[in-house]
């Protein structure tokens, strides 16, 4: 042996070389199987989990918490990313209800260092801690999560939740989104999920209507995790899943296991979802009308919408 | 072996992939278990308190990874054991001595204790039930532990399934508490903690006053 390798050495390696690689490969899928992120299974990340508040805030039991949901249009490769879906969310753990505040990403805000822009461009401006903090300054709240996925992201959470149950008001057939869908129920994997998330055109409101939509996509994916995950248990196991595909900045899983238990305490019934309201403003961009001030403030005391 | 000496990639020096294949294939063996591995439990020693019987043993331990391997040492198993035992003497066994629930913080975070300021006390606490004239047997199924590592392989959170049975012999007759659900603990200053739990319980005998609830839910949130 020792003299064919010596004399043919292109021989050995021909004949090891495959065997390393393959110890290689099953050392990288063993990391893989245990979650461990390599630089190289980016697309195996599905949402990225910022705590923008100290360190030592934490979930309290009896008080509203405000979380960011943002889903951006981010793709393979794209390095600068707008937040598009974006979503205020509410939770008041005491009442055991919500609210979703839509906002249209045109919607024209001041973002800090930039003057007033798209609120959308904040996400490219300084990422979702940056478009948290535009959303809190606009509606007097502590965000103190933000929650941003993107479009492989969400396709594939959605998919590893089995799909999603949504009725659908009205037929949706819009080739720019991919949307092809029938009035009535449907199941939507996750290209459908996303089509149904992002068709636009066809709604005289636009934008407006997709921000609705996307609301209560939330409100379903709600209803499915609750009725998959009935304990604190359920919560532990359903975060080691989505833990192993989730970024997290500066939050512990203490932190998302609370977040976790919270959110899946709240009755589907018991969420609202309300498009803020916008109007023409300058070019593209939208104004918050008046009687948005009012909205915001009726929000910020409890998460809970009284006189709206 | 001697085969190996030869080889000229593989000698000092330029060992390197030799030394990266072989740690690959140690984790590859040690983590083709993918996100969750299982740990056989072996019983953990608890102590029956005085005028009761009770026995609580873990079956086993699953972990959910959200990045490096990690296990759940057995000195933190048997803590989180004892910590539920604490809590079933408390609940349970304790008032069927006509001892009253006292200072909870020892055995609950402080949001899980605040839940038991509410609706859920009832499913978590025997308080009300007639004091027992003997002793109080308690049965339960083994608990099965889920713990949740965050990206470090660090175990801060456990959780276990819950399932006692409880019996009394009270001067009007027999009791019976039966309580199952789940209970999520944290590792709190150098201790595990209830964090959260759901909980049912079913109370059941003659003995039973009109004050006690017989069948009462609780989901602690968060």
């Amino acid at each position: 042996m020792t003299t064919v390798i010596r004399r043919h050495p292109f021989l050995a390696a021909t004949l090891i070389l495959p065997v390393v690689v393959a110890l290689a490969l099953a050392g990288t899928f063993a990391l893989w199987l245990n979650g461990v992120r390599l630089p190289f299974a980016s697309g195996a990340v599905w949402f990225e989990v910022t705590k923008t508040a100290s360190a030592d805030y934490t979930v309290s039991p009896d008080k509203p918490v405000f979380i960011l949901a943002i889903g951006n249009d981010g793709r393979p490769g794209d390095t600068s990313t707008r937040g598009d879906a974006i979503h205020l969310i509410g939770v008041n753990p005491v009442l055991r209800q919500a609210t979703i505040l839509d906002f249209p990403r045109d919607t024209g805000l001041p973002i800090p260092g930039h003057g007033v822009d798209k609120v959308n461009a904040s996400h490219v401006y300084g990422g979702a801690k940056l478009e948290a903090q535009v959303l809190a300054n606009t509606v007097g709240v502590p965000v103190p999560y933000a929650i941003d996925t993107n479009f492989p992201g969400f396709i594939s959470m959605v998919d590893e939740m089995g799909g999603l149950d949504v009725n659908v008001p009205e037929a949706m057939h819009d080739a720019n989104s991919g949307a092809n869908l029938n009035p009535g129920p449907n199941h939507l994997d996750g290209h459908g999920a996303l089509a149904f998330a992002r068709d636009r055109h066809q709604f005289p409101t636009g934008d407006l209507k997709r921000s609705e939509n996307q609301g209560y996509l939330i409100i379903q994916a709600l209803a499915q995790l609750r009725a998959q995950n009935t304990g604190p248990v359920d919560t532990l196991k359903l975060l080691g899943n989505l833990g192993r595909h989730t970024t997290l900045v500066g939050i512990g899983v203490n932190d998302l296991y609370n977040l976790g238990r919270l959110g899946l305490s709240i009755d589907p019934a018991n969420v609202r979802n309300v498009v803020v309201p916008v109007g023409q403003g300058s070019g593209t961009r939208l104004n918050l009308l008046p009687q948005a001030r009012s909205l915001f403030a009726d929000f910020a005391d409890d998460a809970v919408l009284q006189s709206h | 072996m001697a085969s190996w000496k030869v080889m000229p990639f593989l000698r000092a020096g330029r060992g390197a992939p030799l030394g990266l294949v072989t740690g690959l294939l140690v984790l590859a063996l040690l983590g083709c278990s993918g996100g969750g591995s299982d740990h056989t439990g072996t019983s953990a020693k608890v102590d029956s308190p005085n005028g009761s019987s009770l026995e609580l043993r873990s079956a086993g331990v699953q972990v959910e990874t959200t990045g490096a391997p990690a296990t759940l040492g057995n000195a933190d198993r048997d803590a989180i054991v004892d910590t539920v035992r604490r809590y079933v003497i408390a609940a349970t066994i304790d008032p069927f001595h006509g001892k009253k629930v006292g200072d909870l913080t020892p055995l609950f975070t402080l949001p899980a204790v605040a839940a038991l300021s509410g609706l859920d006390r009832v499913a978590a606490l025997d308080e009300g039930v007639p004091k027992a004239t003997g002793l109080v047997k308690v049965t339960s199924a083994p608990m099965i532990l889920t713990a949740l590592s965050d990206p470090m392989g660090l175990i801060n959170l456990v959780g276990t399934s819950l399932y006692i049975d409880a019996r009394a012999t009270t001067k009007d007759g027999p009791v019976r508490v039966k309580r199952s659900g789940q209970l999520v603990l944290s590792r709190d200053a150098g201790t595990w903690k209830i964090a959260s739990f759901k909980l049912a319980a079913d109370r059941s005998g003659s003995g039973l006053g009109s004050t006690t609830t017989t069948r009462a839910t609780g989901d602690s949130s968060p």
